[in-house]
């Protein structure tokens, strides 16, 4: 319990925050060449907040997206990367199920400990963000990541449709119209809502080890 | 109709596609300003913020009210543990005392699973379960540990049981909430998708009832376009065609009548045309027998001197003489006939008709003929009720009489065999045909068989037929040739009705 009570001490203390109105907040960024991609490391659970933090302690359910946005010296973005997190917590078991979705790997694991669940989410290991091949080795980058708590994504987003237009769930969910889908190529479907927190890394080297 | 000139699209057609189309539009248009208002109200009813606190707090209570049993259903362990009668099986009595004990605490908590007692070390010494009841799926378990005393003592595992719909109401509920506030936070999105998908919507229903908009007035319009080409047609001199007939409204109605118009204006046109040909020739008649009539009668004259002064005692040169006198006296009686026939013709009088039944008129006619026998075989139809015309009985009876007189010579006398066919026509009008048995005419000279001086009879003079159709003509009818159902040819002549006759004229000029 120790250890738990220190561990969110650290996470939420709410320290080099800066929400998206704000300047960037300086983040440690480390760039790695894994399997011939670039991909990057970085600690984002500063960003959960108390409110986000208790949300997810009383039951309900929560998504966070973290977004990475590799640019070179020029300001071209020169790779993407994108995580995002599922939280649902089991109220009698107590047990928080984490589920993580990358562009190249899924990961879903239940934690008995609700802060260590968050801190899967938010300390982010090798995401893949570009090709290696594409990198060049004179060049300089840096780092912008997105968090965004509680935002509605695709998935959130699709769901939110068929509630709304069946929100007794009296009959079977409603299919999608011809009219529907058509309208939905004119609307902007890109993720909405939630706090939204933003980082920016220091200047980086390449890895090293690129092929 | 066999030209097809119509344009492609008419501007009476353009500017009722026009106005379709803006009885369209304007409504889509007009639409189209409260559609996202519209839209954005209903968001505002369905979507508030008090609703979703309301919903997130729902889901709050059912874990306050979890933890709150959790608490409770600990501190019952702990009370449990302390049971004096357990205690002091743990310490002093055997596995069956232990048992014994837990299996009364099974009995009498009816929210407990089961109860197990192991030792320090974790090895079982008691276990009871509760009944089947308490064992099913639709129980959501939890277990709670607890030392029975103090220090190195045994423990014991209480699992206690709550209905599991507790657990998926607020799973649910944690689920409502969360969809909700997904949509309220999508709202925006969502009010361009509704108003986009219902603009498609009226869009689509906008171009469909264009379409069968235009597929309809197309058909209307079509038809006044035709009828404006063709009077363009009429007013160009040309009357052979007919419109298409189609549909059962006033626009048909007015192309029936447009045709029927043609038909009348057609038929009058030739009519006088025929007249005008005919009053010439009628002039030309008159001049000729008058030319050729002033110098028979001093040739007369002559032939008559000549034969009075032939010497007596001479026999060769009076039978020379008798012999050219009636060559010459013959000659001038053919002239005379002719002359006399030209001098009819030239001078045919004014029609002047009157209302008469046409079965007497038949009957009077074939009597004052004596029914043409022997040369020919009569045969008379009528309709049983009377048919009534208004036309000149003189006149008239020239024409049945030229006209059968005709039939006869066709088929020949003595063999030939004549119908006199009468019925009223449908409206206001009579059809008197003449058939006989003869070979007909030829196609060749079909067209020119009323022309006057056409004949292709060796002792005619071709004014018959002319003279026959001209007083036809002067009734207000038509005459024309056709083939007989017997083989042999028919003239068809069709009169207006004593209505119609007397309306249009008391005197035929």
């Amino acid at each position: 319990m120790r250890v738990a009570a220190l561990l969110a001490a650290v996470i939420f203390s709410a320290t080099a925050v800066a929400h998206a109105d704000d300047e960037p907040a300086p983040l440690d960024v480390r760039l790695s060449s894994v399997e011939g991609a670039i991909a990057a490391s970085f600690d984002v659970t500063s960003a959960f907040t108390e409110v986000f933090r208790k949300r997810v302690l009383n039951g309900l359910r929560s998504t966070i997206i973290v977004e990475v946005l590799l640019h070179a010296k020029n300001g071209d973005v020169v790779g993407r990367g994108l995580r995002t997190c599922h939280f649902k917590l089991d109220v009698w078991d107590d047990v928080l199920s984490v589920r993580i979705l990358e562009s190249s790997r899924k990961f879903e694991q239940g934690f008995s400990l609700i802060d260590r669940g968050l801190r899967q989410c938010g300390l982010v290991e090798e995401l893949r963000l570009t090709s290696a091949s594409l990198f060049d080795n004179e060049r300089e980058y840096w780092a912008e990541v997105v968090v965004l708590l509680n935002p509605v994504d695709q998935e959130t987003l699709q769901s939110a449709r068929e509630f709304m237009s069946n929100p007794r769930g009296t009959r079977e969910s409603r299919p999608s119209t011809f009219f529907g889908a058509v309208a939905r190529l004119f609307s902007s479907e890109t993720d909405t809502g939630g706090e939204e927190f933003v980082f920016r890394s220091g200047w980086m080297a390449r890895p090293r080890r690129v092929p | 109709m066999k030209k097809r000139l119509l344009p492609s699209m008419s501007r009476f057609e353009l500017q009722i596609l026009i106005a379709i189309f803006l009885t369209s539009v304007v409504p889509f248009a007009i639409s189209l300003y409260y559609i996202p208002q519209i839209v954005e109200e209903r968001t505002a009813l369905s979507m508030h913020e008090q609703v979703r606190d309301q919903l997130e707090g729902t889901a709050v209570l059912y874990k306050e009210f979890f933890d709150a049993k959790k608490q409770a259903f600990g501190a019952r362990t702990d009370a449990l543990a302390r049971d004096p009668v357990l205690v002091h099986a743990t310490v002093e009595g055997t596995a069956a005392d232990v048992e014994a004990r837990i299996r009364q605490i099974v009995e009498d908590n009816r929210d407990v699973r089961s109860v197990a007692v192991s030792s320090p070390d974790g090895i079982a010494i008691a276990r009871v379960d509760g009944p089947p009841d308490r064992q099913g799926p639709d129980l959501a378990p939890k277990a709670f540990r607890h030392p029975i005393g103090v220090g190195d003592v045994p423990w014991m595992e209480v699992t206690f049981v709550l209905p599991a719909r507790y657990v998926s109401a607020q799973e649910e509920a944690a689920e409502i909430a969360h969809l909700y506030d997904a949509s309220t936070k999508a709202s925006v999105i969502f009010q361009t998708e509704q108003t986009i998908e219902y603009a498609l919507r009226v869009l689509t229903v906008l171009v469909f009832a264009l379409i069968v908009g235009y597929v309809m007035a197309r058909r209307v319009t079509r038809r006044v376009a035709r009828l404006a080409w063709a009077t363009q047609r009429v007013a160009q001199g040309d009357f052979e065609f007919d419109l298409p007939i189609r549909g059962n409204d006033e626009i048909t109605q007015l192309t029936a009548r447009f045709n029927s118009m043609i038909r009348e204006v057609k038929e009058s046109r030739d009519r006088i045309v025929y007249l005008e040909k005919v009053s010439g020739w009628q002039e030309f008649a008159r001049r000729l027998a008058h030319e050729i009539k002033n110098p028979l009668t001093p040739i007369q004259l002559a032939i008559q001197e000549l034969r009075r002064r032939v010497p007596e005692g001479v026999p060769e040169m009076k039978t020379f003489v008798e012999d050219v006198a009636g060559m010459v006296e013959e000659e001038i009686a053919a002239l005379t006939r002719l002359v006399d026939e030209f001098s009819q013709f030239a001078r045919l009088p004014e029609v002047q008709t009157e209302d008469v039944e046409l079965k007497e008129f038949v009957d009077d006619f074939l009597a004052a003929y004596n029914r043409f026998e022997p040369e020919a075989e009569v045969t008379v139809e009528m309709p049983s009720e009377p048919v009534r015309a208004a036309i000149d009985r003189v006149l008239m009876r020239r024409v049945m009489a030229n006209l059968v007189e005709n039939a006869i010579q066709a088929a020949g006398a003595g063999k030939a065999k004549v119908w006199i066919r009468v019925k009223a026509r449908a409206g206001d009008g009579v059809e008197i045909r003449v058939a006989d048995n003869g070979p007909g005419v030829g196609e060749e000279n079909a067209a020119r068989i009323f022309d006057p001086y056409f004949t292709t009879k060796n002792e005619g003079t071709g004014l018959g037929l002319a003279i026959v159709k001209k007083i036809v003509l002067q009734h207000g009818g038509t005459i024309a040739l056709a083939r007989a159902a017997e083989g042999g040819a028919e003239m068809v002549i069709n009169l207006p009705g004593a209505k119609a006759a007397m309306a249009r004229s008391p005197t035929m000029g």
